[in-house]
Order: structure tokens, then C-alpha cells, then sequence
């Protein structure tokens, strides 16, 4: 099920309930009538007004009133079904020009996604009583009052490892220069090599893949821009673009197809705003892998964020809805 | 004559002559060879790659040395081999390519090989000669089957790929403990062939049965004298018990195709079905049931119900009609055949290119994992077939409706299920073109390697042609359904069906929306926001006549006096899931609801309780009604109940779940699904339930058959219906009238109100000619 704080949900509140005024109307006239008006129930008045006799058309049974009735009613929930659908079109397919947004390029191959970064990405957990902090060409790690050991760092693919020290706490690195360019990462584990702390940078151009068991890595509080393509999995061969998938994040309520062949590729919203990690999946059928092209993606707080605000889209969405609404239900 | 069988023959012959030199291109017809094996210029069988010094069986781990020959002596050097003038002999010669499924292949000299896509392939210092030294280091598993293919290239030394010509030698070379290198019989293969033997069975039971009767007098020929009438008929009624036997007989396998893939879904991680075969299995099926299981019974239907209704000895072209017959029979054969290939088609019954259109031919071998199966090939000719059957199925339809009314019979005085029918073939017939020129080009691309709708084409192109068509195609299939239940419902509630005009418009408004909706299929395929909400609208907008044949339906039970007969249970039944199928079916056009469900188990859920809880409830329930019309006897009512309380209930416990799967996010057409996915408890409950409704079935099936026999003899009008049809005996003769009978109106005796009398509405007066015109 969709987070709470999606359009999907609040749409889908909406529809189940319609859904269930629709049906307790017409199932409740269908059960009194199937059960009332059986052969033996209830004595039916004038039986043969009708003449139903083989060979000629019976007496019409009808009621011009009624049968109009019989239209403006679905006509009148659906034109109010319709009014809270097309609300929902510019909350799934566009961006509030005033709302922070994060951009990334999808990429979907037979059979797994890769996730290229086009914009960087600086990211690390709070809360944890850790913080790690790049002064000039000095690393520090401040874990005082924490059950941190170790810390490893990595740049640019080469780890290192380091121990805290016992007595404060702290760790620094001289002579390491932070360097936009590069993918670097600094975690911090216990005695146990529970990781406890992680600090990374993702430049532009890092490309990480779920074939290899990497995760998409998203910022929370911003609305992710999603561009999607479908790319060949091997390039050798001209008539081989790539195949239909569909990139699905069902805790958003969110999917757009990829689309071989289409240069500007297809583009989706997901506005992420609490930490956890959450499964990706495709949608649509694309060959003999398709059920294991599956992903998960990280949300995360860009570095010195806390992802607590409440930024999902309910608030906005559930005011159209309220305004389209008169008050709720 | 004599001259055109000839020039046939010949030009058969000359196909059969040219059909061997496609197959010889080991990449297919066109320039893809060239990036099949990295060779270049043409395959030829001039080549030959000879490979000296593999051994017939490997020890694990050991290292075998090989050497590989390239010789093609009917080849010039470019240049006639001389370094001199303005385009010189560049020294070049031949080249290699080696692919091996285990274990590691070099050259001796480690200059001469690189390795490129998973394959060794030659440097440029290789270049200069046509032989060369390998190393194959076995794997360390001499329990395994290695397959080697050694493609060689002579290369004729100018620029460019021009004049060279490659070839290749495959090797299965087993391990010393693998046993016999023998074919493995799948799953599938063997599941079809017992589909296959079990109807030679029946064949042989039939056989057996007629001789039975009367053994003394049986000759072959005698039994040939029985079946040949049924082979060669166009009777309308044997016609159509005979696409109806055909369909069902689908609808059961499909069915066995979907519990055996239930059972793969039943636990998480299973391994029961391979990907390959679950492929396979999901798309025979969906292509089974709508296909060539759920449009047959239909048109059974159709054929034998509608001439009777409207008072017709026939149809329009009986003879059309038993092609129309024919050619669906022999594209089940095509469909199913990839199966024998061991790979039957994988490519959905939605058929969505690139993947279908992408195959071992036009990809090469290395990636041929990335396209479709074998089967796809003859799977999308047999789909072909099938749009043709149609056709003629809906140019006799349309016709017949249009031409062959009895006196008495107009438009506004027909029964709502020719009413129904005559809808839905005009849909069908609408409906087709698009699909059909959308099939056809797939095919091209598939075979040919044109590339209408793969790289450089436009893969979304094919999913405005195929849902142009989709869409309209579900209405067909559950139109002439809504016309069944109209038909049981008045009957059993005995009275005339409530809002008559209403139903035709609301059917005829269905027809008419139901062809300006296609978009809701692709709302997540990047379309543009203005298109995803005007289809938002037009899908919305179905509701509406939907909503009013329901309303009407009710309106009609109400103040009746329904008999409670297994084919009113169906129909009731009906009302219920169909609503329901209904009700869900409000979700999906709207956008920020799509864009999660679409392609996920509520889709499945969907579409599984307007087909089944529509179409085929609606489809049981004709069965039941006019089984007596075509045998003389009524089915059996205790078995009918048992029938209908056992397969409602499991039906619904089948589907119901399937839309919380949905919402949980389990994706459609998956073969497996994870543990902490915490979908298993569900599909366990799914996959147990569609047993139980999947047997459920077989009461229908020993009913049928039972009661052919020893049914309760039904007259000419076992329930009180007042159509034609009910006016001759059961079951009727052929042709079904003897004379055109004259169908009266007791509007026009009782009517109290002097509808029709008064206004005379513009259709009413179209009709009234031409219900003259056929008097005459």
C-alpha cells in the first residue's frame, strides 16, 4: 500500500468511498429484489399485462421518467467522480515551480535499472549523534558519546580503514581534499560492524546499478524529477534499442513506462519526504528476466537536513481536494 | 483449370525452393548478420570453419589445444592480392570469433585475441593469416553440457566488409560425467502434447462410441458418413455448436495453463515453472481465453441463436462462415506450435513491440536472450488467422442482421440479444483493420526486419493500433453477454425487459464510446497530460449506459416473478461481479490512481471480473437457457446449482484478492516474487481457490454430456420466452425455418400507452422498409 502522504492515497480514499455509496445503493436494490421477487414470494398483480407469447413482441415495459433517471444518475456520479480525477492530473505530472526539485536519469536495461546521477548529491544520516565534516584538506568525524570504532572511507572506489579514537571520540584525516568530482563515501561502525553513520558524496555522472545490488539514492523534502529511458543492454547491434519497461516506486503510488527509442525519454514525480528504503519494481513485461528487475531505492536527508518536515504531497492535495470537495467527508 | 493448378504448383515449388536459402542465413534475411557474430560481410556456405583438436567429451578442468581453419577457395583477393595501385590489398585475410557457455578459451598467442561481449574475438594481429592456435580450459563441472560455436571469417583484404564471407561450427562437447547429450523434454511440451493426445483420445472415443451402436454394420466409412456432415457443414446451428465445443475446449485448457502457473505463484521464490515457461504459459493463456476461447463460445452463440431470433433460415454467407469456422481452428495449431520448439511464445497477448518483434534472426545469438522465443514467429501468424476469421465472422453478421429480418422483425422489435450481437460484430468489424495492419507490420518486423515499430519505428504506434482495437474487442466479447442476460433475466422474471430502448441505446452508446477510450491503456506511456485527461473523460463517460442497462436490469427483477433456474442464478451472478468488475473499473482512468495501478494485480483482478464475472457467467447462463433449444433436453438443474453455488464462490475467493495484491504492489506477468515482499499468504489463498474453480468446471462439462442423453425432454418453449427462436421445435430443423414465420407485436393489441404509435422515432422508420422488403 501507497505511504499516506501520496496523492495515490488520498484519490484512492476518495474512490473507495464513492465506490462504496455506489454499492451499498445498487446491491442493496439487487439483494431486496432478488430475494423479494421470487417465483412464489410475493403474489405478482397482473401477471399477463405483459402478453409474453411466442412469437410477438410483449407489451413494452417502460417508464420514460425512470429510464431518463436511469441515465442522470450515473451521469451525475460521474461527472462528480470525474471533477476529483481531473484535480489529481496536475498533482501526479507537475512540479510546483516554487517547490525544491532533485533531477535524475533512469536507466532501464534487460533486466535491471541503473541510475544515473545528473545532479550531486550530498547526503547523511541524522540523528545518529555522529557528523562527519570536510574542513579544507582536514576530515573530521565528531562520534563523541557514541558506540563508534571504526571508520572507513572511501574515495573514488579506494577504502581505507581508521580507528576512532577510544578516548574523545573523534577522528581526522589531513591531507584529504573534498573534491566535488569525486564519489566519496565515509561510514562509521561499532565493535560489532554494525554501521551506525554514513556520509556520502554521489558527483555528477555516477552511475550506480541494481544489477550490482546498488541502490537508487534519493533526497528526501525535494520533488525527484525523474527521466526515464530504456537503453539496449548491449549496443552492438543497430536494431536492438532497448525494450519496453515500466519503472514502478509502489510506495509512492507512481510508474511511467521507458520507452525505447524515444531521445527525450518519458518523466515522472515522486516527493519522498521520510527515511527508509522501499522497493522498485517493473511493470511493464520485458523479456524472459522481467519478475527480477526489481530495485530498491534509498531515501535519504541531504547533508545538515533532519527529514522531519511533512512535505508529502497530502497537504497540497488534500486542500484542492477539499476545495473541490466542500469540506471533506 | 489445368493451367492454373499448374502455374500453382509451380509456384509452390519454387517457395519450397527458396525457403532453405532464407534458413541458410544463420542471422536471417537483411544486413543484421553483420553484427551477429562481429563477422562482416555475408554468411556463406563457401566458408568452412574447420576445427581440429576439441575432444568428444571433457575432463574437468583440463586444458585442450585446437587449432581453427578457415578455407574458402572460391573467394578472390581484393585487388587480385596486389599491394599496388590507388586500392591496394591490405594483407588481411580471415578472422575469428568463439563463444563458449563454460570454461575459458584463448589463443596460444596472447596477441592475436581479446575478449569483446562475453566472446573472444581477434585483434588486428590475427588479421594476416586463416589458422590459428586455442587453449580451451574445461570448467572445473564435467557434469555440464559446454556448448562452443566457432565463428570464422575470410576476409578478402579490401575496405570495407565487402566480399567477405564468414561461417560458423557449433560444438556440444558434454563433460565426462554428463551423461548423453539428450533432448529435455519441458514442461510445456509435455502438458500440450497431452492436450494434443487427449484430443485424439476423444477422436478415438467418438469412434468408438459410433461403432458401439452397432457393431455388426461398421465400416470406416460409415464412420466417416457420420462425421463428414459435421466437418463440411455451414448449417448455422452446426456451425455454431461447433465454435462453441471449440472454445470451450480452449477455455479448459487455458485454464489448466493457469493453474499450473497458479501453482508457481503459489509460494514465494518458486522454481516449479521456469521464467521461460511461465512466459509462455501467461501469454497462451490471455491469448487463449480471449481468443480463441471466450470469442468462439461467443460466436457459437451468435450463430446459433441469432438466425433463430430474428426469424432467418440461415445466415447471409453460411459458406464464409464455416471458413470463418476453419481458419480459427487452424490457428490454434499455429498459436500453440512454438511450444515443440521448446519455447513457446513469450510476447504477452498484448504483443507490445520491441520485445516481439526482437528475435534470435534479427538480434544474433548472443543476444538472442534478449528477444522473444521461437514460437513468437508462428504465434503472430496464427493471430493473423484469426483477424481474418473475424472479419468474415463480421461482414456475415452485419449482413445477416441487415437483410434476413422476418416480416415483423424491426430494428426496435428485435430481441435485445440479436440487438446485442449485432453491436458487438459492428465493433468487431471496426474494430479490426487497425489491429490486423498493426499485426501484419509486427510480423514484417518480426520476420523481415523492417522496422515499423523498433529502432527507428515507433514502438508506442503499435499500442494506439492494438488498443484501437483492444479496447472495443473487450466490449465485444461483453456486449453479446449483456444481451444474454437480458434475454434470462426477462424470461425468468416473466415479463418483457424493462426500458427496451433505453437497453438498445445504452448498447448502442457502449458500441459507439467504446471506440474513443483506447488511452486509458497507455496513460503511464509519457503521453501528453491533455490526452491522458481527455481519456480520462471519454473512459469516465462509459459508466453511464453501463450504469443504465444495470439500473434497467434491476427495474426489470423488481416487481417480477423470477424462477429460479440455474440460468437465472448465473445471470444474477452476473449482476453481481459484473458490478463489481464495474465499480473497480472506475478507478483506472484516473490519472493519479492509474499511475499505481497500472499492470498490477488490481488490473488483473480487474479485467478478470468483467471477463469472467461478465462474459463468461453471462455465457454459462446462455448455455443452461438454450441447451434445450439445441439438444431437446435441459441440462441437469441439481448439477447446474452445484455448478454455480461452488464455481461463484470460488470465483470470487480467486479473484477478490487479486486487487489487494495489486495495491500491495505485486506487479503483473512476474514469475516470482520475494519472501519479504509479504505477498505469499494471498497467492497461497489465490492459487488454492482457482483449483477449486478450475474443477468446478468439469460439473459443466459431465452435465453437457450427461444430459445429451438422459436430460428431461424439453418442448418447443421450455421456459416461457416469446422470441423466435422458442417458435420451432428443439432441436430445429435446417434449414431452421421451413417457413419465414411473421413475428407480432402486442404493443400494438395491449400496448396502453401507444408507444411507438404516436412518435414514430427515425430508426423505427428505417426499419419499417426494409422488414417489408424481405416479406416480398
Amino acid at each position: 500500500m501507497p505511504a499516506e502522504d501520496t496523492v495515490f492515497n488520498v484519490l484512492y480514499d476518495k474512490f473507495m468511498f464513492w465506490s462504496i455509496v455506489v454499492g451499498i445503493f445498487t446491491f442493496g436494490w439487487m439483494f431486496i429484489a432478488m430475494l423479494r421477487y421470487r417465483d412464489g414470494v410475493e403474489p405478482v398483480e397482473n401477471m399477463d399485462k405483459y402478453h409474453i407469447e411466442v412469437g410477438s413482441f410483449p407489451v413494452d415495459s417502460h417508464n420514460t421518467k425512470l429510464e431518463v433517471l436511469f441515465y442522470v444518475l450515473p451521469t451525475v456520479i460521474v461527472v462528480w467522480l470525474t471533477m476529483m480525477a481531473l484535480a489529481s492530473n496536475t498533482a501526479v505530472w507537475s512540479v510546483d515551480e516554487n517547490e525544491p526539485t532533485y533531477n535524475i536519469d533512469i536507466v532501464g536495461k534487460q533486466w535491471f535499472w541503473e541510475f544515473h546521477y545528473t545532479e550531486a548529491l550530498t547526503w547523511e544520516d541524522p540523528g545518529t549523534g555522529i557528523d562527519v565534516d570536510w574542513q579544507g584538506n582536514m576530515l573530521m568525524v565528531h562520534a563523541q558519546n557514541t558506540t563508534g570504532v571504526n571508520v572507513t572511507v572511501a574515495i573514488d572506489g579506494v577504502e581505507t580503514d581508521y580507528q576512532l579514537n577510544a578516548s574523545t571520540g573523534m577522528f581526522a584525516l589531513s591531507g584529504v581534499m573534498f573534491d566535488v568530482e569525486l564519489h566519496s563515501k565515509v561510514t562509521v561502525v561499532d565493535a560489532d560492524e554494525n554501521l551506525l553513520h554514513t556520509w556520502e558524496h554521489l558527483p555528477v555522472g555516477t552511475i550506480l546499478s541494481s544489477a550490482g545490488g546498488q541502490h537508487l539514492i534519493l533526497p528526501c523534502d525535494k520533488i525527484s524529477i525523474l527521466s526515464l529511458h530504456s537503453r539496449p543492454s548491449d549496443a552492438s547491434n543497430p536494431n536492438y534499442v532497448g525494450v519496453q519497461h515500466s519503472f514502478w516506486l509502489p510506495e509512492w503510488g507512481v510508474k511511467e513506462d521507458l520507452v525505447p527509442g524515444l531521445e527525450a525519454g518519458t518523466v515522472m514525480y515522486a516527493q519522498p519526504d521520510d527515511l527508509g528504503t522501499f522497493p522498485i519494481r517493473c511493470a511493464e513485461y520485458c523479456g524472459m528476466d522481467h519478475s527480477k528487475m526489481q530495485g530498491n531505492v534509498d531515501i535519504v536527508a541531504t547533508e545538515g537536513e533532519t527529514c522531519e518536515k511533512d512535505t508529502g504531497v497530502k497537504k497540497q492535495s488534500s486542500q484542492d481536494g477539499e476545495a473541490a470537495n466542500g469540506g471533506g467527508y | 483449370m489445368r493451367t492454373r493448378a499448374l502455374t500453382l504448383v509451380a509456384l509452390m515449388l519454387l517457395m519450397l525452393a527458396a525457403a532453405p536459402q532464407f534458413e541458410a542465413m544463420p542471422t536471417g534475411i537483411g544486413s543484421a548478420g553483420d553484427n551477429g557474430c562481429t563477422c562482416h560481410g555475408g554468411a556463406s556456405a563457401d566458408t568452412s570453419v574447420i576445427v581440429e583438436g576439441l575432444p568428444d567429451s571433457f575432463n574437468a578442468s583440463e586444458t585442450y589445444p585446437f587449432t581453427v581453419t578457415v578455407v574458402n577457395d572460391v573467394m578472390e583477393l581484393h585487388n587480385g592480392g596486389s599491394t599496388e595501385g590507388a586500392d591496394p590489398w591490405n594483407g588481411h585475410a580471415g578472422g575469428f570469433r568463439i563463444l563458449t557457455t563454460s570454461g575459458m578459451v584463448s589463443t596460444v598467442n596472447e596477441s592475436l585475441s581479446h575478449d569483446m561481449d562475453g566472446g573472444l574475438t581477434h585483434t588486428a594481429d590475427a588479421n594476416g593469416v586463416r589458422t590459428w592456435d586455442f587453449e580451451w580450459v574445461a570448467p572445473g563441472d564435467d557434469g555440464k553440457v559446454v556448448e562452443i560455436t566457432v565463428y570464422g571469417n575470410a576476409v578478402n583484404g579490401g575496405a570495407g566488409p565487402g566480399g567477405d564471407y564468414w561461417n560458423q561450427a557449433d560444438f556440444f562437447i558434454p563433460g565426462a560425467n554428463a551423461g548423453d547429450i539428450a533432448p529435455s523434454a519441458r514442461a510445456l511440451v509435455v502438458l500440450i502434447t497431452a492436450i494434443g493426445l487427449a484430443l485424439g483420445l476423444v477422436l478415438l472415443g467418438v469412434l468408438y462410441v459410433f461403432y458401439a451402436r452397432s457393431p455388426s454394420t461398421f465400416t470406416i466409412e460409415h464412420f466417416w458418413s457420420y462425421l463428414k456432415p459435421w466437418l463440411t457443414t455451414t448449417d448455422h446451428k452446426q456451425v455454431g455448436i461447433l465454435y462453441f465445443l471449440y472454445g470451450f475446449t480452449f477455455f479448459l485448457v487455458g485454464g489448466v495453463l493457469a493453474l499450473l502457473f497458479r501453482i508457481q505463484l503459489a509460494l514465494p521464490e518458486n522454481t516449479f515453472l521456469t521464467e521461460t515457461e511461465y512466459n509462455s504459459f501467461f501469454t497462451l493463456h490471455g491469448t487463449t481465453m480471449i481468443f480463441l476461447a471466450a470469442m468462439p463460445m461467443i460466436a457459437g452463440f451468435m450463430n446459433y441463436v441469432l438466425p433463430l431470433q430474428i426469424g432467418a433460415k440461415d445466415l447471409a454467407f453460411p459458406r464464409i462462415n464455416a471458413m470463418g469456422l476453419w481458419l480459427l481452428v487452424f490457428s490454434s495449431p499455429l498459436i500453440y506450435a512454438g511450444i515443440w520448439s521448446g519455447e513457446g511464445a513469450d510476447i504477452t497477448w498484448v504483443m507490445y513491440p520491441p520485445y516481439s518483434s526482437l528475435t534470435e534472426s534479427n538480434l544474433g545469438a548472443e543476444l538472442a536472450q534478449y528477444g522473444s522465443n521461437i514460437g513468437t514467429t508462428a504465434f503472430i501468424s496464427g493471430i493473423l488467422m484469426l483477424g481474418a476469421s473475424s472479419t468474415l465472422g463480421g461482414v456475415n453478421f452485419i449482413t445477416t442482421v441487415f437483410t434476413m429480418r422476418a416480416p415483423g422483425v424491426g430494428f426496435m422489435k428485435m430481441p435485445l440479444f440479436a440487438w446485442s450481437v449485432f453491436v458487438s460484430v459492428f465493433m468487431l468489424y471496426m474494430s479490426l483493420p487497425a489491429f490486423i495492419i498493426g499485426v501484419a507490420f509486427l510480423l514484417f518486423d518480426h520476420t523481415l526486419g523492417t522496422v515499423f515499430f523498433t529502432a527507428g519505428g515507433d514502438s508506442l504506434l503499435f499500442q494506439h493500433l492494438f488498443w484501437f482495437f483492444g479496447h472495443p474487442e473487450v466490449y465485444v466479447v461483453v456486449v453479446p453477454a449483456f444481451g444474454i442476460v437480458s434475454e434470462v433475466l426477462a424470461t425468468s422474471a416473466r415479463r418483457s425487459i424493462f426500458g427496451y430502448k433505453s437497453m438498445v441505446f445504452a448498447m448502442a452508446g457502449i458500441g459507439v464510446v467504446g471506440f474513443i477510450v483506447w488511452g486509458h491503456h497507455m496513460l503511464t506511456s509519457g503521453m501528453d497530460p491533455f490526452w491522458r485527461a481527455a481519456f480520462m473523460i471519454t473512459t469516465m463517460a462509459v459508466a453511464i449506459p453501463t450504469g443504465a442497462k444495470v439500473f434497467n436490469w434491476l427495474a426489470t427483477i423488481w416487481g417480477g416473478s423470477l424462477v429460479m433456474r440455474t440460468h437465472t442464478l448465473w445471470s444474477l451472478g452476473f449482476l453481481v461481479t459484473f458490478t463489481l468488475g464495474g465499480i473497480s473499473g472506475m478507478f483506472f482512468p484516473v490519472a493519479g490512481l492509474d499511475v499505481h495501478f497500472h499492470d498490477s494485480y488490481f488490473v488483473v483482478a480487474h479485467f478478470h471480473y468483467v471477463f469472467i464475472g461478465g462474459t463468461v457467467f453471462a455465457l454459462f447462463s446462455g448455455v443452461y437457457y438454450w441447451y434445450p433449444k439445441a439438444t431437446g433436453r435441459k441440462l441437469n438443474e441439481t448439477l447446474g446449482l452445484w455448478h454455480f453455488l461452488i464455481g461463484f464462490a470460488s470465483y470470487n475467493a480467486t479473484f477478490w484478492p487479486m486487487h489487494a495484491l495489486g495495491i500491495m504492489g505485486m506487479p503483473r506477468r512476474t514469475h516470482s516474487y520475494t519472501t519479504e515482499s509479504g505477498f505469499a499468504e494471498y497467492n497461497m489463498a489465490i492459487s488454492t481457490f482457482s483449483f477449486i474453480f478450475g474443477l468446478s468446471q468439469l460439473l459443466l462439462v459431465w452435465n453437457i454430456i450427461r444430459s445429451n442423453r438422459h436430460g428431461e425432454p424439453a418442448g418447443n418453449d421450455p421456459w416461457g420466452g416469446w422470441s423466435l427462436e422458442w417458435m420451432t421445435t428443439s432441436p430445429p430443423p435446417t434449414p431452421s425455418f421451413h417457413d419465414i414465420p411473421t413475428q407480432g407485436d402486442m404493443n400494438e393489441l395491449y400496448g396502453h400507452h401507444g408507444t411507438g404509435q404516436k412518435k414514430e422515432s427515425p430508426l423505427k422508420k428505417l426499419a419499417t422498409p426494409l422488414a417489408k422488403g424481405v416479406e416480398e
